[in-house]
């Protein structure tokens, strides 16, 4: 009969075997040590739950960040810079208050495998974390192939998506500003469903914006997978207000479809017609970060189910998946509900681990969105953890018409929340 | 019998003034926890940038500020939304919790 862990410190325990023995130090030890929480994913998520359970256990649980990069830049408000309204540091936020101030283990590797059984996250370095509770927050992968015949993760090098900020968004951003005066700036938007359901026009608001001034004849071409949009009434308006006959919205479905892309020639080929771009943004399709697929935590569609009142998978009463990569139902993918749906995950985990109190699961998520210099719109809502999902329990969004005063101070209150949540996420 | 009356008078009077410690104590705790919302927007720093500061308030002010929300008499559709999500417990939990801060300096 083979021992678990758990039983064979029971036995040990009742033997009253002493430290020394090689095998048993380790399993004893880990019997006596503080609970182990490991978080796989720095960013928005993974990095509020590591904080909100070393901060409210008080020491009490051994808390362990993986994450591969030494500075994360946020995605949200990168558009903001892209339009030059922004710095791209102000993006930039450090993990150094995470380990000095929380006494988190910030580890900047890679997550490869976990091995369920055993209990144990296999880093790229080739070191083992061993977990107690996991939580899993990889975010998004995208799928190059999903975009039209060949398109590879060799072509973000031309047609950047930037749907995963520093870098990439740096490099949109050159894109733009070296297109060439009157040129065609094309974009495509992801499918359903997607990290910031606003974000791919927000974005085109801000690009639309640089090219008023410093590029003013160039045109704008969206070719959208989908049939309508977040926000779309409003950002139509706001673009029939600032940038009057820049942009051109086409849903692909009256164009029967984008069937190739051609990097090299600038060439968007669909049923219809061809669309020839001097720089382009392009987003594929969005799936989780590979991490939770290769953990069997997602689903056919590429997803990780979870229980609402928890955010526990529904796969592994040990693992927890937060941010994009869940299946959050009503919350769109965005870092407000991220770092919302860390809090519920963090309070569940300690419940588990230390009996402290659980209440009931409450989310929120608000995504701003900036259509031009202080013209600001929001969409957003409250949720509660129903019996099978998250269900919204009241919405809210901006209405056409408003006055300019009210879109300033929508603005100026996402610039107070991106100051607010990045203190909230790391200190 | 007087003394034995003084004796049971001060401790219901120690009782009832340790409930209702213990009553605001979880108050504290239950607006510590609801304040999750809250935090990412209103710094518990009391820095106020685009959004208004709410620590160290009158947790009387704290609570009709957020009922002017719920009827709409206020102004601004997050709150709005989020009043209305909130009962009256919720609310002296918040103002409990916020209340009990100081801003930074």
């Amino acid at each position: 009969m083979k021992l678990t862990r758990r039983e064979f410190n029971a036995a040990a325990g009742a033997a009253g075997l002493t430290l020394g023995l090689g095998t048993a130090t380790q399993v004893f030890g880990a019997s006596h040590s503080k609970p182990k929480v490991v978080v796989i994913g720095g960013g928005t998520g993974g990095a509020t739950a590591a904080r909100y359970i070393a901060k409210d256990s008080k020491g009490g649980i051994e808390v362990t960040l993986i994450e591969p990069t030494k500075r994360y830049y946020t995605c949200y408000f990168s558009n903001l810079y892209i339009g030059g309204l922004r710095d791209y540091e102000s993006l930039g936020h450090s993990y150094d208050k995470l380990a000095s101030e929380y006494g988190i283990n910030v580890v900047h590797d890679w997550a490869v495998t976990v091995d369920r059984k055993k209990k144990v996250v296999v880093l790229g370095s080739g070191s083992m974390v061993p977990y107690d509770k996991l939580i899993v927050s990889p975010g998004i992968d995208l799928k190059f192939e999903s975009v039209a015949e060949g398109y590879s993760l060799a072509d973000q090098a031309i047609f950047p998506h930037a749907w995963k900020s520093g870098t990439q968004a740096k490099l949109l951003k050159a894109k733009i500003e070296g297109m060439k005066q009157g040129g065609t700036f094309l974009m495509v938007p992801p499918p359903n469903p997607f990290r910031c359901p606003p974000g791919p026009y927000e974005r085109i608001s801000m690009i639309a914006n640089y090219f008023k001034k410093n590029n003013p004849k160039a045109k704008i071409i969206i070719l959208d997978p989908k049939d309508k949009f977040s926000k779309m009434g409003l950002f139509q308006d706001g673009w029939e207000r600032h940038y009057k006959g820049m942009i051109d919205w086409q849903p692909l479905s009256s164009l029967g479809g984008l069937k190739s892309v051609d990097t090299a020639n600038g060439e968007f080929k669909t049923d219809l017609d061809t669309f020839k771009a001097d720089a382009a943004c392009v987003i594929p399709a969005n799936t989780s970060g590979q991490i939770a697929k290769t953990a069997g935590l997602a689903n056919d569609k590429g997803w990780c189910p979870i229980d609402p009142a928890s955010m526990k998978s529904k796969v592994d009463g040990d693992i927890y998946v937060i941010g994009d990569a869940s299946v959050a139902s009503a919350m769109p993918k965005s870092g407000f509900s991220a770092n919302s749906q860390a809090k519920v995950c963090a309070m569940a985990v300690r419940g588990e681990l230390t009996k402290s109190k659980v209440f009931p699961a409450k989310f929120a998520n608000t995504c701003w969105s900036l259509i031009a210099p202080d013209d600001g719109i929001k969409v957003g809502a409250t949720y509660k953890a129903g019996a099978k999902k998250i269900e919204p329990t009241a919405k809210f969004i901006s209405k056409n018409g408003e006055d300019a005063d009210l879109r300033k101070a929508t603005y100026e209150e996402s610039v107070g929340w991106y100051d607010g949540i990045t203190k909230d996420i790391f200190g | 019998m007087q003394y034995h009356t003084f004796t049971m008078l001060a401790f219901g009077l120690a009782l009832s003034v340790a409930s209702s410690a213990v009553r605001a104590d979880e108050k504290v705790e239950y607006g510590q926890y609801l304040s999750g919302s809250c935090v990412t927007c209103h710094q518990l720093s009391g820095a106020d940038n685009g959004i208004p500061a709410i620590v160290g308030w009158d947790k009387e002010a704290f609570v009709e500020v957020l009922n002017s929300y719920k009827t709409k008499e206020r102004e601004n559709k997050a709150m709005q939304v989020i009043a209305v999500g909130l009962s009256k417990e919720e609310m002296e939990a918040l103002a409990a919790y916020f209340g009990s801060l100081k801003p930074k300096e």
